[in-house]
């Protein structure tokens, strides 16, 4: 029970640091272009090997921390981190080999759905220009950001070897 | 009950992403300014500490040259300073003579940008100065060379700051050479288009738009871009006129709240200066 606590108040503080990371370093470094999106990077790590239902729940919070640092569009991140945090781990808990590529592959798939249904909201369902950001940012995000998130996978996994927590790896 | 046994027994997983999805349709239809406004100012404390960080990354050398630089731009405008006020001593003669209405003057507010919106889509920046440092919504924002934005949320000592690279920002300019009007607005990056401006109209490549003053969106007077392009097609009315903005939109650091247009007062303006430890 107190370890359960324990790795809430961790996860917490994690989400706050990466969460100030992407309002602050990443913007800085690649500015008006395609970025990694570290807090989506988390949720792909946090998601990937647990049940669905702790996943959404895991998604829609850390969208919900992301909405906050927004100007507009509450509930967006929210929604399509639900979303793909619930595909993540119905894919990769149940069909997918467990190696990097097939990891990369799935984080990348995922980063799309999240993506499509941010530019719908954005764009107002306008088809032109969804797909106009889809070519310009999306493509090339998803890229950063699942390989960032497969690398960082595959490097927990080599350092933690197998279960760190119950429910999940990490 | 078999309802409930069947939505969190059976599909359990998929009843809680309905929930997460429901909840989230929910937010994006809510009354943002009031119902999530305490929302906002938690995670306007929350990246306080950014700042702070930041300070800690700060350059001592780049600082020390910025401060030489400014030195120097400092002796200059001080004897520019002397030439304008005789100018606008003897301007101001001249419009009472003539009866025209008084100058307006701006006062600036200096401040920094402490997070940028983590959203591709939406351009946004928040600044260390908010509600108790007097900055209201809807304020313009300037940087050194341009109009970079408007406030568009206050938090206590933070606010957040709309820039004008949005598809729901319009700009409207004025060419400060042939004092033809249109409106700009953001395509991509630092690209914009001037619209409404017609095939006989003249605007020519390296012309400076400043913000018109009409619409009250935006005081007049300041510099927004450059036209680099202009393409006239057959079947269009108006011409196609492309603009760089002034400011490097995607590295905004230090800015300018524009917080009001009210009377030049010199010795308001010494004691500022004198307050903030600068030499006058």
């Amino acid at each position: 029970m107190r370890d359960g606590y324990i790795y809430i108040l961790r996860m917490f503080l994690v989400s706050a640091v990466v969460l100030v990371l992407q309002l602050s370093v990443i913007n800085r470094i690649a500015p008006l272009s395609p970025v990694p999106d570290l807090i989506f990077v988390l949720m792909l790590i946090l998601v990937v090997d647990r049940d669905p239902v702790t996943a959404v729940i895991i998604g829609f919070l850390l969208g919900f921390l992301q909405d906050l640092g927004n100007a507009a569009f509450l509930g967006m991140n929210s929604l399509g981190n639900s979303v793909a945090a619930y595909m993540v781990s119905r894919i990769g808990k149940d069909y997918l080999p467990d190696n990097i590529f097939f990891r990369g592959m799935l984080f990348f798939a995922a980063f799309l759905v999240k993506d499509i249904i941010a530019l719908n909201i954005v764009e107002s369902f306008s088809p032109l220009a969804v797909l106009s950001g889809f070519f310009r940012y999306t493509l090339l995000s998803a890229l950063f950001t699942s390989i960032l998130a497969a690398l960082i996978w595959k490097v927990l996994e080599i350092s933690f070897e197998r279960v760190v927590y119950p429910g999940g790896k990490y | 009950m078999a309802l409930f046994s069947f939505l969190f027994d059976k599909h359990r997983d998929k009843t809680v992403l309905a929930i997460a999805v429901i909840l989230s349709v929910l937010m994006l239809n809510l009354e943002e300014e009031s119902r999530v406004h305490s929302a906002r100012i938690i995670s306007s404390f929350l990246l306080a500490p950014v700042e702070n960080v930041q300070k800690h990354f700060a350059d001592l050398d780049s600082l020390r040259a910025e401060n030489d630089r400014l030195r120097e731009v400092v002796a200059a405008l001080s004897y520019e300073r002397s030439r304008l006020l005789h100018f606008k001593k003897e301007r101001e003669r001249m419009r009472n003579l003539l009866n025209f209405r008084r100058d307006s003057h701006y006062r600036f507010l200096p401040c920094e940008v402490i997070a940028m919106s983590s959203n591709v889509y939406h351009h946004s920046v928040t600044v260390d100065r908010g509600g108790r440092d007097g900055v209201l919504k809807g304020m313009p924002v300037v940087g050194y060379r341009g109009v970079v934005g408007r406030v568009i949320q206050v938090f206590p000592s933070s606010s957040r700051v709309i820039l004008i690279n949005n598809h729901s920002v319009s700009v409207s300019c004025r060419d400060r050479r042939s004092r033809v009007i249109g409106v700009l607005r953001w395509d991509y990056g630092n690209y914009f288009n001037l619209d409404y401006v017609s095939k006989d109209e003249d605007v020519a490549v390296g012309d400076t738009l400043v913000t018109s003053g009409l619409g009250k969106g935006f005081p007049g007077g300041f510099p927004v871009g450059i036209v680099f392009r202009i393409t006239d097609e057959e079947e269009r009315v108006s011409r196609k006129v492309r603009v760089v903005s002034m400011a490097d939109l995607g590295t905004v650091e230090e800015l300018f709240i524009v917080m009001s247009s009210d009377e030049w007062d010199y010795s308001r303006i010494v004691r500022e200066i004198r307050e903030t430890g600068g030499e006058f």
